[in-house]
């Protein structure tokens, strides 16, 4: 029915973080592994950083909302106090040029933790859970025949965690239903399940409702897997095996 | 769509508008509304919102999106549609802008006095809706003044906003004081970004014209709507301590909060009757 003339396709995620992740996100409340999988998301995804730009401007227009919370009557004078010890916010342009050598560049303000190997080929915001970890090879864990892990975030006591799931081609992971909210970002290769098939960059989400069984393509898969609680698994084997591993 | 004919007429949409159904902005080739006011977006079919000029700032009413456009041509010549024509430009915000730029050209102490007294108060308001203590709030809105002093530099209008680049600041510094673990944030200089596409449909928007309508988009939110946004924004609750605290089923707040980003879809989508 749409015939209009074709526009250059970029790759396109076909699974997106819902409204409600990216509102969270926006707006600082999703829990940190969710947020982990919304922000590699957009490392992907320029749509949707289009639309946590639309929800932070959203929430810009709140702030200029709020009734005002007026500050102590010395707010201010403290504030400008405290400029002072403080660098210029540019460096002023350097008035009696030393005219000799041309600086080095200056380094960039915080350097980001340089992180090379295995690690190097995640989006930053699993670089920067990682890189305490690693650099080289990332230390995984075997989980269970043909799948990894690297903890990124621990459980907690109610079952919220994140981890990195490495999973061998031609692999199911265990049929489960879940207690609380799952978020999964396809890092490499993808998997397919009832609702679609999942490539690079794209969320799956899952909730009470869902019960799933991901397979594994012909290239091995990674993943990062946030939950917000614990995942039940429907064979009681799989799910004594998974009490062990704490998963 | 009954009209096959119709489905084929394109036009070009002349300055970046919102998409009411995948909230991204779009440029460059569209499809008209039927009733030639207004365009649908190329991925979602969903109405194309106007940027916000005048008379969308004075009134929600439909007449501000009777956008004419030009005779629509038959299908066969499609591609070469009715432009729309952008309206005048936006009156300007009170310049919170131009003294951030100021505190980065030449670290304006004026100018900074007047974001604090503008913003600090506000950023307050927001951390103490967070449950922060007074004492707390008053040095966190410190600190994110001072945070505005310090990456001036950084700010750049034509990405967000005075208020939107502020607003983020204070949340991200409300993260860091509440999580040890860190904040999962995107990086812009990471390799891996994929870039959006060269040109055309989704350029990015002036920021001005986003938060007016938003500002607008946010008043009209039915009230039972607008109090779980608030309490999930201000108050950082979670959906079931929302739900705990309004005494309703979790699924009715979930839906709210999804309804309540309808809504201001909902509002401009509508085919006038």
């Amino acid at each position: 029915m749409n015939a209009l003339p074709s526009r250059p396709v970029a790759p396109v995620m076909t699974h997106h973080p819902d409204v409600l992740a990216l509102t969270d996100y926006a707006f600082g409340s999703l829990r940190v592994g969710p947020s982990l999988v919304v922000a590699s998301h957009l490392t992907f995804c320029f749509n949707c950083r289009d639309r946590v730009d639309t929800l932070e401007a959203w929430g810009g227009e709140a702030l200029e909302s709020l009734p005002p919370d007026p500050l102590a009557d010395d707010a201010l004078d403290r504030a400008l106090a405290r400029l002072d010890a403080l660098p210029a916010p540019v460096a002023p342009p350097a008035l009696p040029a030393p005219v000799a050598s041309p600086a080095p560049p200056a380094p960039v303000a915080s350097p980001a933790p340089r992180v090379t190997g295995e690690a190097a080929e995640y989006p930053a915001p699993v670089r920067q859970f990682l890189s305490p970890l690693a650099s080289g090879h990332l230390p995984w864990q075997p989980l269970g025949p043909g799948i990894r892990q690297v903890v990124l975030v621990k459980p907690t006591s109610d079952g919220s965690c994140a981890r990195l799931l490495s999973i061998r081609p031609r692999t199911a992971f265990p049929r489960h239903s879940h207690r609380g909210l799952e978020y999964a970002i396809v890092l490499a290769g993808g998997f397919d399940d009832e609702q679609g098939r999942y490539r690079l960059g794209d969320v799956a989400q899952a909730d009470e409702r869902v019960s799933h069984r991901p397979e594994v393509g012909d290239e091995p898969c990674v993943c990062l897997l946030a939950t917000t609680g614990p995942l039940h698994f429907s064979s009681p084997l799989v799910r004594l095996y998974a009490s062990l591993a704490r998963l | 769509m009954a009209d096959p004919a119709w489905s084929r007429v394109a036009c070009t949409v002349a300055f970046p508008a919102l998409c009411s159904g995948c909230l991204s902005w779009h440029q460059g080739t569209a499809r008209p509304v039927r009733s030639g006011h207004g365009a649908l977006c190329p991925c979602s079919d969903a109405r194309l919102i106007r940027k916000a000029a005048p008379p969308f700032r004075v009134s929600l009413s439909w007449s501000a999106f009777r956008v004419p456009l030009a005779p629509v041509l038959p299908a066969g010549q499609r591609g070469v549609g009715g432009v729309m024509t952008a309206l005048p430009p936006a009156p300007a915000l009170a310049d919170h802008d131009a003294c951030i730029q100021a505190i980065a050209l030449h670290g304006d102490r004026e100018a900074f006095a007047a974001l604090f007294r503008h913003f600090a108060p506000r950023v307050k308001a927001y951390l103490r809706r967070h449950g922060a203590p007074e004492a707390q709030a008053e040095e966190l809105a410190q600190e994110t003044l001072l945070a505005v002093w310090r990456k001036a530099a950084q700010f750049d209008p034509a990405r967000a906003g005075a208020s939107t680049w502020i607003f983020t600041i204070a949340r991200n510094l409300r993260i860091d004081q509440m999580r040890k673990e860190g904040r999962p944030a995107l990086d812009p200089e990471d390799p891996l970004l994929v870039p959006p596409p060269p040109s055309g449909a989704d350029s990015t928007v002036e920021a001005h014209e986003r938060e007016e309508h938003l500002q607008k988009g946010l008043a009209t939110l039915p009230a039972e709507q607008a109090t779980v946004l608030q309490l999930a924004f201000y108050e950082d609750l979670s959906h079931t301590s929302i739900a705990e605290r309004l005494n309703l089923p979790l699924g009715t707040v979930k839906s709210r909060l999804r309804l309540a980003l309808a809504k201001m879809r909902d509002h401009v989508s509508k085919e006038p009757s």
